[in-house]
């Protein structure tokens, strides 16, 4: 029962953060709350996780975590890959125009008279 | 290479914009750019955000100084000169490295070729030229990265990876360089390939020095070249 309590407890903390600070859209809102959701159901039903990954024919809820979760993780870093990208070329094209707008230009002595 | 010697005024080389990419070369950049100065070229010089006193060597020569104001990489370093050189009315452009390892009468002969062949892009290759001072290894290890460049481009080529190449400013959009880094050069040939460019290789010198050997990348960039053509077709 401690345990039950205790990650209730942690995962509405996480949600109510989430949702109060984080300025997403409705349909990313919409998503974590289903699956905060389905994590509390989890937390306090341990049972319907082993029904479910028997179902699926996974073995083990646990195992269901597992593999859900590195696939979660996969898609996260491919999407802050992707992000990261996308930021690097922003941020040439930043470096890039600032350069072309202020050329430095010595025209100390002229070409001819170099020797 | 050209036996009907074309007599190129100063005014000529006006039209010819060298793009220097320039990253932490304060000892050598000045000798360098006078060199391209003297031959009437206009120089384009991409200071990288070197963190010794280059952008300030720079601005005391004759040329256009740019300034990254956070280091980028190489390639695009030469994109930037390469956009600068396209504004200012360029004909043809010269990517040259800032290590003094390229010598600068060759580019003359890379222009030269590119006219009598109408060619888009000419290459300087040291395998058809000389080599000066190459060890044995490094000329191992290039012949290896560029025998995997051929097969991966399907292009044919002596030398794959020379940082001397001319090209017509036409071209300059067809061969954007996206890639920051060192990939850029793999990048360049995935282009000319792509988009079916005419092509001509020529002789050209490259002096390894121990100032460019200190410099210049290791031999391990080979495993670079590798990873940098396969990943291409893979990543975004």
């Amino acid at each position: 029962m401690i345990f039950q309590v205790f990650f209730v407890t942690l995962v509405v903390a996480c949600l109510v953060y989430f949702l109060v600070l984080s300025k997403t859209s409705a349909f990313q809102r919409l998503f974590v709350l289903f699956s905060f959701g389905l994590g509390i159901i989890c937390i306090l039903f341990p049972n319907s996780l082993n029904t479910l990954a028997q179902y699926v024919g996974i073995g083990r809820g646990a195992d269901l975590i597992l593999y859900t979760t590195t696939l979660y993780l996969f898609c996260v870093s491919i999407n802050y890959y992707l992000r990261f990208k996308r930021q690097e070329q922003q941020i040439t094209l930043l470096v890039r125009n600032l350069a072309l707008v202020t050329p430095k230009i010595a025209r100390g002595k002229s070409e001819e008279s170099a020797d | 290479m050209s036996n009907n010697k074309k007599t190129q005024t100063n005014s000529n080389n006006n039209s010819v914009f060298i793009v220097v990419p320039a990253y932490n070369e304060g000892l050598q950049i000045k000798s360098v750019l006078q060199e391209l100065v003297e031959l009437g070229y206009s120089v384009v010089v991409v200071d990288d955000c070197s963190g010794d006193d280059t952008l300030a060597q720079c601005m005391t020569m004759p040329v256009t100084t740019l300034h990254h104001v956070i280091n980028l990489g190489q390639g695009a370093a030469l994109q930037t000169g390469i956009e600068y050189a396209k504004q200012n009315g360029a004909k043809y452009m010269v990517t040259f490295d800032s290590d003094g390892q390229h010598k600068a009468e060759d580019i003359k002969r890379l222009i030269d070729a590119l006219e009598e062949h109408g060619a888009d892009i000419a290459l300087g290759s040291r395998f058809l030229g000389e080599a000066v001072g190459m060890k044995r290894s490094r000329g191992l290890v290039l012949k290896a990265a560029i025998a995997f460049t051929n097969w991966a481009t399907r292009l044919d080529l002596t030398d794959t990876h020379n940082g001397l190449r001319a090209f017509r400013a036409e071209c300059s959009a067809l061969l954007r360089m996206k890639q920051n880094g060192m990939a850029h050069a793999s990048e360049i040939l995935s282009a000319i390939a792509e988009n079916n460019l005419k092509y001509i290789e020529v002789p050209t010198t490259v002096t390894y020095t121990e100032y460019s050997q200190n410099k210049g990348q290791s031999n391990l960039g080979a495993i670079d070249i590798l990873f940098d053509l396969v990943l291409k077709r893979l990543l975004p």
